[in-house]
């Protein structure tokens, strides 16, 4: 079972991705923006971070440049409500695991969680 | 040979002009009034058919030249043809009888003729005028008497000695004994020439009938040269102006595409953030759902999950809400209003809400403010939005102050709090459309505000403090005056609508914006911070 970070700046997101995540024995720490998620990182040293883009103070994509500084190696999956916005060739060229869609479906994020996990593993 | 006869209208003549019918000392002074009334006639034309008919009318009216009949042909356009325009006469002898028995008849004199003529529309279809108008003569390329008129600028008899020298088609079509021409000729140009004869009465053609041709012909021609100079100006007038309608075509297109791309840019914000703001409360709606029917047997869980779901429902009704009523006030109008007035019926309306929360208003009013031309409806909800932001910022209830003040050349509102303050960072965002610094609300409330005084051509300023409060501030410029059309466009330009006017979007709006202008809006929540 992995620490994750869950960054959305909506409390009732955050809040069902723990509960859905925590029955899954997972631990789950919190952060309301990129700021705080950046501090979550160093204080907890997560598995995997479950990250929304458009947040205030530090957007995901500035998370995403800032963490790969100094965890190159953390497995990210994006959870966006824009999809193709910020596109998907800057996600993917910060390297994230996953870019899923909201709403989200929580048996597809719960798949994606376990074959990212697994992946970093090996 | 024909012979040459010098046609100047302006040497004397050498002998004295006297009819050879009629030498009576009357007889002439009348005639020398009605060639006087031709002349002034000929002059005051403005249209090239009407000089022409006048012209022929006057050569062959018995009172003035008597001429049986007259034909005119004018140069075509690359000067080489001849083109028969108008010809007037009987073609024979029984119809000239006719036609001046006729006017006999109905004792017409020369100028009621000239007047009549118009009425007297049988010379279009007269057989003579038909004949003449499909003779088409290339000059210069025979010696005949059309081309040598031309050259010689001078009017020429020709007589049955002669008459070979005359173009076919004029020889066939008049078959006359006897004819003379006269060049329409102005300052050296070439306009066309007069050919008349004297077929029925069987009259010679005297010097003083050449003399007296010559005269009309240059005259005639000068009023042609006069007509067709002003026809030029008239080209040229519509042509300028096709030119500058054009341009402002190109113009307006220019700034519709300005706009256009300005609407689209700000169409794809709205659309990101709205996508933003709906997506959230329906992964919230969805997630909750689907863990809702898991925890069926936890009944703690699901009423805390059933909350959420219905808190996050009217989140959802409340974005759209705010869209719509964003949407929905594109429709600036201008009419008298007194700022002093919104501010105390937004006051009231807000009273209930503000008591409620522990927050006490105090209201300053400037009694030298101005009757100006504002859209009252859309300034009272810009109030509103800022005295509920206002009141958001101040959760542990305070003072909210509203004052107004004529200054200078302007009316401003301010809207100040006590409460938490704006971060730096945010400050020059709030403004921006569905930027929010709250976790409830589509950030158009302050987005509305600005837009609405940018319509107005005024300004919207905050200033804030983190824990000692915010303020608003509203310029208005003095509109004492109903805006100009221009001034309105300007300011709409600046403002970026986010509708046009011919946006189907705004149908359903324009309803509710008439419905707006009755009272005030007391709104929901719209506020930005």
């Amino acid at each position: 079972m992995a620490k994750i970070l869950v960054v959305d700046d909506e409390p009732n997101i955050r809040r069902l991705f723990r509960d859905e995540l925590e029955e899954e024995g997972h631990k789950i720490e919190q952060a309301g923006d990129g700021a705080e998620a950046l501090a979550e990182v160093e204080r907890t040293n997560c598995d995997l971070v479950i990250l929304d883009l458009r947040m205030p103070e530090m957007n995901g994509l500035e998370f995403l440049e800032k963490i790969r500084e100094r965890r190159p190696g953390l497995p990210v999956i994006v959870c966006t409500a824009v999809r193709g916005v910020e596109s998907d060739y800057e996600l993917w060229s910060s390297h994230v695991s996953a870019i899923l869609s909201k709403p989200v479906d929580l048996e597809l994020l719960k798949t994606e969680i376990d074959k990212v996990l697994a992946e970093a593993e090996r | 040979m024909t012979e040459p006869k010098d046609q100047s209208g302006t040497e004397t003549l050498d002998r004295p002009l006297a009819s050879p019918e009629c030498g009576d000392q009357e007889y002439l002074i009348k005639r020398l009034l009605v060639l006087h009334q031709l002349s002034l006639t000929l002059q005051t034309q403005l249209n090239e058919e009407s000089l022409l008919r006048i012209m022929l009318s006057g050569i062959t009216a018995g009172e003035a030249l008597g001429f049986n009949r007259a034909l005119v042909f004018l140069l075509n356009e690359d000067k080489s043809e001849l083109v028969g325009k108008l010809g007037v006469g009987p073609i024979n002898a029984e119809e000239c009888e006719h036609v001046w028995r006729s006017i006999a008849d109905r004792g017409l004199t020369l100028s009621s003729f000239l007047e009549k003529f118009d009425q007297l529309k049988r010379y279009q279809t007269a057989e003579l005028n038909v004949q003449t108008q499909a003779i088409r003569w290339k000059v210069g390329e025979e010696e005949d008497v059309f081309t040598q008129t031309l050259r010689d600028r001078t009017c020429y008899v020709v007589n049955p000695e002669n008459v070979k020298l005359v173009p076919r088609p004029v020889a066939e079509l008049l078959d006359a004994p006897e004819m003379v021409t006269a060049p329409l000729v102005v300052t050296g140009n070439f306009l066309g020439l007069v050919v008349a004869d004297n077929k029925f009465s069987g009259r010679p053609i005297t010097e003083e009938d050449i003399q007296l041709l010559s005269i009309v012909a240059n005259q005639t021609a000068a009023a042609l040269s006069h007509i067709r100079l002003i026809q030029e100006l008239e080209r040229f007038h519509a042509f300028l102006e096709d030119r500058i309608r054009e341009a402002l075509a190109e113009k307006e297109r220019a700034q519709g595409e300005m706009i256009r791309h300005a609407k689209l840019a700000t169409v794809g914000e709205m659309a990101v953030t709205i996508a933003h703001e709906i997506r959230n409360p329906l992964t919230s709606v969805r997630g909750f759902a689907q863990r809702l029917f898991k925890k069926q047997g936890d009944p703690e869980t699901v009423q805390a999950y059933s909350e959420i779901i219905v808190q996050e429902v009217d989140r959802l009704n409340h974005v759209l809400g705010d869209v719509l009523d964003f949407a929905r006030n594109v429709d600036t109008r201008f009419a008298p209003v007194d700022i002093n007035e919104i501010v105390q019926k937004a006051v009231v309306l807000l009273s209930e809400r503000l008591g409620k929360s522990n927050i006490l208003c105090e209201t300053t009013l400037d009694p030298k403010m101005p009757i100006c031309h504002y859209d009252g409806p859309q300034l009272s909800q810009v109030l509103i939005n800022l005295m509920k932001n206002g009141a958001e910022a101040m959760k542990e209830g305070g003072v909210l102050e509203v004052r107004t003040l004529a200054e200078e050349g302007a009316c401003v509102v301010r809207v100040s709090d006590t409460g938490s303050g704006i971060p730096p960072g945010q400050l020059e965002r709030i403004f921006e459309p569905f930027y929010s610094t709250k976790t409830k609300g589509t950030g158009l409330g302050l987005a509305f505000a600005r837009r609405v005084i940018e319509e107005h051509g005024g300004r919207i300023e905050v200033e804030s403090e983190i824990d000692r409060g915010t303020t608003f501030r509203v310029t208005l410029p003095l509109r004492l005056e109903a805006p100009k059309i221009d001034a309105v466009i300007e300011s709409m330009g600046q403002a970026q609508p986010l509708v046009d006017r011919q946006d189907p979007l705004l149908a359903p709006a324009k309803r509710g914006r008439r419905r707006r202008a009755k009272g005030v809006d007391d709104g929901q929540d719209s506020g930005s911070r």
